[in-house]
């Protein structure tokens, strides 16, 4: 693999001699292929930005505007639609044909300067209704391996599988440290992974040695992937992370997977990893429920601020962002705000206690409440909107409505899916003529929810 | 099981986990669920697991596609031909 990403990035450098420290798109379906255009990019001394092919056209076309992205790899399958979105977005661009699957686009968009030696920029939710960019330099991903490399050492060699997509900061880890540890990498295809059977399956005939999934998927795995058909003797770590663990899954996952340790790890994408905890199950006491999120990754960095959230100060620490006003360099020694109300247990560890903000999270993603809010404003009739979420038991999304007119909700939640990637979109949409108003003249959001939840 | 039958199942199940039983009069057995992305990824996987469990049937990794499974009618007339095997 290495020759071929070394020919690429030399390829990709006689094309754009002048390109270093620029972000490459990636667009396509996970794959083998796919994967070695990372390594090249990375190679080329770029940084990769990921474009998942099920994102909204629109959604696209904001990250390639904001993020002035350079070039973009893209599958064949993906071209003509990809034209669309680039005719828009880039005043012009050329094209070249790499092989008969993936073509490289050079977008002639003005280049901003990069902070640093750029690894990779990932998009998520972001608060003021419109998505974010995290930007990863080279020190930082580093930094995440090397912590990596120290806490599970013994882990090397081993066979990987990555399920995340590359748009989700667990593949990250999938994708470099099965490399940097010597191991070898299992790229299922997403039939497989969207089967929960055929990836248990995919589990066992393939010896998988090393999972790291979210707490839902997990779940689904264990109550429809019939695990009793298969073996799992392999399975020797199992590192979970994404959304709030209980002890209760692990000890079924145990039962299932008895020779592997288990981890909760915890972060948000702007620091990826920064908190660990190996759970231990012997050592649960009966009122136990959650597993805490643990220490710090580098035993330092994280503090407490005066309202219990979480802060993060380090190297781990993405180095900029990209907004709708274009990429925002971070000041060195910058003090990040989780926003996650956490407390410290006698032991030194944190445990997960939820947000005090609008964001919520769901099968590992993060939602901003305020961008689906922004998205149904835009529909035709629609004067006003509050978007909740409610956690009894399981997170949902409830999105309450005013308009005088009718409306369809399959027409609206069409249109919502041109606009947000699905699994941003609201589990029930309310339709209401008229919202209650409070008496100090905002939406009674507290009347919406009693009424109507 | 006869095609009526699976419809049935299938579009209990989407209207459950779509609209909470309350199912727009524009959704049809022919609306697009995968290609439109109203099914997201989990419930997809959700759908394949329940009509495995409930039909007692076994989707290969290559059926699982949305040629298969994109409307009501078209995931019935599969299982339909699937179970005729």
């Amino acid at each position: 693999m290495l020759t071929r990403c070394a020919g690429f990035s030399g390829w990709l450098k006689s094309i754009c001699p002048d390109l270093i420290d620029q972000p490459i798109g990636i667009w396509g379906d996970k794959n083998t292929a796919l994967i070695s255009f990372v390594f090249a990019v990375l190679h080329s001394e770029n940084g990769y930005l990921p474009i998942n092919p099920d994102w909204p056209l629109e959604r696209v076309e904001f990250i390639l505007k904001k993020s002035r992205l350079q070039g973009c790899i893209i599958e064949n399958k993906y071209l003509a639609i990809a034209n669309e979105v680039l005719n828009k977005a880039c005043p012009s661009y050329e094209e070249y044909s790499i092989n008969d699957n993936y073509t490289f686009i050079k977008t002639n968009l003005p280049k901003v300067v990069f902070p640093c030696e750029l690894a990779y920029i990932l998009f998520t939710s972001g608060s003021t209704g419109f998505p974010k960019g995290i930007v990863h330099c080279a020190d930082g991903m580093n930094a995440f391996l090397k912590w990596c490399e120290s806490e599970f050492k013994s882990y090397k060699s081993k066979r990987f599988v990555s399920v995340a997509p590359l748009n989700f900061d667990l593949s990250v880890f999938d994708l470099f440290f099965s490399m940097y540890s010597k191991g070898t990498l299992f790229l299922p295809l997403q039939s497989t992974v969207s089967n929960t059977r055929l990836f248990a399956q995919y589990l066992s005939v393939n010896k998988i040695e090393v999972l790291y999934s979210t707490p839902s998927y997990l779940k689904l795995l264990l109550h429809t992937g019939q695990l009793n058909k298969y073996e799992f003797k392999s399975m020797k770590l199992v590192l979970i992370a994404g959304e709030q663990l209980n002890y209760d899954l692990v000890k079924e996952l145990k039962e299932y997977f008895p020779k592997a340790t288990f981890y909760n790890l915890y972060g948000p994408t702007e620091t990826n990893v920064c908190t660990f905890h190996k759970v231990d199950l012997n050592k649960i006491k009966p009122n136990d429920f959650n597993v805490p999120i643990g220490k710090a990754c580098y035993s330092k960095g994280l503090k407490l601020n005066l309202y219990s959230e979480l802060t993060y100060k380090g190297k781990l620490l993405m180095k900029a962002v990209i907004t709708e006003t274009g990429v925002q360099t971070l000041k060195e020694g910058t003090v990040y705000n989780t926003g996650d109300k956490v407390k410290k247990l006698k032991d030194g560890t944190f445990e997960f206690i939820g947000r005090g903000d609008n964001m919520i999270k769901r099968n590992g993603f993060r939602i901003e409440l305020s961008e689906i809010k922004t998205a149904l404003l835009g529909f035709e009739g629609i004067s006003n909107c509050e978007v909740v979420n409610i956690d009894n038991p399981k997170i949902e999304i409830i999105a309450f409505v005013e308009s005088e007119k009718e409306i369809s909700e399959l027409q609206l939640r069409t249109y919502m899916l041109g606009k947000l990637p699905s699994y941003m979109l609201p589990d029930s949409i309310v339709v209401l003529n008229e919202f209650p108003i409070s008496l100090n003249h905002k939406v009674d959001v507290q009347k919406l929810k009693e009424k109507y939840i | 099981m006869n095609r009526n039958e699976i419809i049935k199942e299938v579009r209990e199940f989407v209207a459950e986990r779509l609209f909470r039983g309350n199912v727009p009069s524009d959704f049809t057995n022919d609306t697009a669920l995968i290609s439109s992305r109203l099914l997201d990824s989990i419930v997809v996987l959700g759908l394949i697991g329940h009509l495995e469990e409930t039909l007692n049937i076994e989707f290969e990794a290559h059926e699982v596609s949305v040629d298969n499974l994109d409307t009501i009618n078209k995931t019935a007339d599969f299982i339909s031909q699937k179970l005729a095997k």
